[in-house]
């Protein structure tokens, strides 16, 4: 009997002793083996690949090296070409980049402003050309950037010269003995037509009381240019259609004709060609 | 009983044979580590051979920027050389 538990016992112990060894990663022998020797083989690949790659990686640094010697060399010839170094190159830079600064804020200036300023301008414009007589020109930054500052002046040079001063929009004539308006629109230097006579006499409404009636060295205003609150008539305008044109509205003639009742007169039907209205706001 | 108690016996003895004979056909724990680490080094050196990888790339365009930079220094001796005789000739123009 006591045999007997003695063997039940190993026996249990045995496939405890199973069960606790089937739980740990098992790997025969022979695949142990096998992976061993697959990854011996790819740390021998690998290791070729890397000393293949540092080799490659060393010869291109050398060659990097000597491009950069090579070029360091003809940057030198450059150099002793045109008689001077990098500090010499750089000094002029400074001096373009100065010049540069000056022609920029002339180019902020208005064309009138750089119309008197052309003689300044022409004398800015012969510093910068004066670089060309240096043999540092010759370098293609330099070179290009004198060019450039060069056109720049000449630009504005043209802006300045392209200026024209805006049209006055009145001139002033002096009434002298025997004038009339009829006689004055007529002459030459006012608008060689009589029929314009109405413009005078509008633009002077404050002056003449009755167009008939005008004195010697009364100053009066010669229209040039229509004003941004003014219409002037043109053969054909009627009040409605005027105010159609200016509002947008017919029915608004109204406002036209109270705020130029005193050159339009009491007839708001007959206005003359060449009357200047004034135009309230709306 | 005896009988089954043989029977037991026999039955203990070649269990324990068999387990003995499995424990001998697989790796030790020793060799399992010895596996693990030269996975490790095969996957050190995979990634050692990307880094060299890149490296040569970024290398290879260094290189190549080089290169243009000694074509631009070429090209602009030349262009210096011919401005020069220009310049030459506009002074010797202007002191004239």
């Amino acid at each position: 009997m006591k045999l007997s538990k003695v063997c039940v016992m190993c026996l249990s112990l045995l496939i405890f002793a199973g069960v606790v060894s089937a739980q740990e990663v098992k790997m025969k022998k022979e695949d142990w083996q096998n992976e061993m020797n697959t990854l011996g083989q790819q740390q021998t690949v690998l290791q070729k690949q890397i000393d293949s790659l540092n080799q490659s990686i060393t010869g291109l640094k050398d060659e990097g090296a000597k491009v950069d010697q090579e070029t360091e060399e003809i940057w030198k010839e450059i150099y002793a070409a045109i008689g001077t170094d990098k500090a010499g190159v750089d000094e002029m830079k400074a001096k373009l980049s100065a010049l540069e600064a000056t022609i920029n804020d002339y180019a902020k200036m208005s064309d009138e402003m750089l119309s008197q300023k052309i003689k300044e301008l022409d004398s800015v414009k012969a510093l910068v050309d004066a670089n060309r007589k240096d043999r540092r020109y010759a370098l293609s930054e330099i070179y290009n950037k004198v060019n450039d500052l060069s056109n720049r002046c000449d630009q504005l040079i043209q802006r300045g010269k392209n200026y024209m001063p805006p049209k006055p929009k009145h001139d002033t004539y002096v009434v002298i003995d025997g004038d009339y308006l009829w006689r004055i629109s007529s002459k030459k230097d006012v608008y060689s037509d009589p029929f314009q006579w109405m413009k005078i006499y509008s633009a002077n409404r404050d002056q003449i009381r009755n167009p008939d009636l005008i004195f010697p060295r009364q100053s009066f205003l010669i229209p040039r240019a229509q004003e941004a609150n003014e219409y002037w008539v043109m053969r054909g305008d009627n009040l409605k259609s005027i105010a159609q044109k200016v509002y947008g509205s017919p029915s608004d003639w109204v406002k036209l004709y109270n705020a130029n009742k005193s050159i339009i007169g009491e007839d708001a039907t007959r206005i003359y060609p060449h009357t200047i209205l004034i135009v309230p706001k709306n | 009983m005896k009988a089954v108690t043989r029977r037991v016996l026999l039955l203990a003895g070649s269990l324990m044979l068999f387990g003995l004979a499995s424990c001998a056909s697989n790796a030790s724990k020793e060799e399992l580590q010895q596996l693990d680490e030269r996975r490790a080094q095969v996957k050190s050196m995979q990634n050692k051979v990307g880094e060299l990888t890149n490296e040569k790339k970024r290398v290879e365009q260094e290189v190549q920027q080089k290169k243009q930079k000694l074509d631009q220094a070429k090209k602009e001796k030349e262009a210096v050389l011919k401005r020069l005789e220009e310049i030459e000739k506009a002074n010797q123009g202007a002191g004239q």
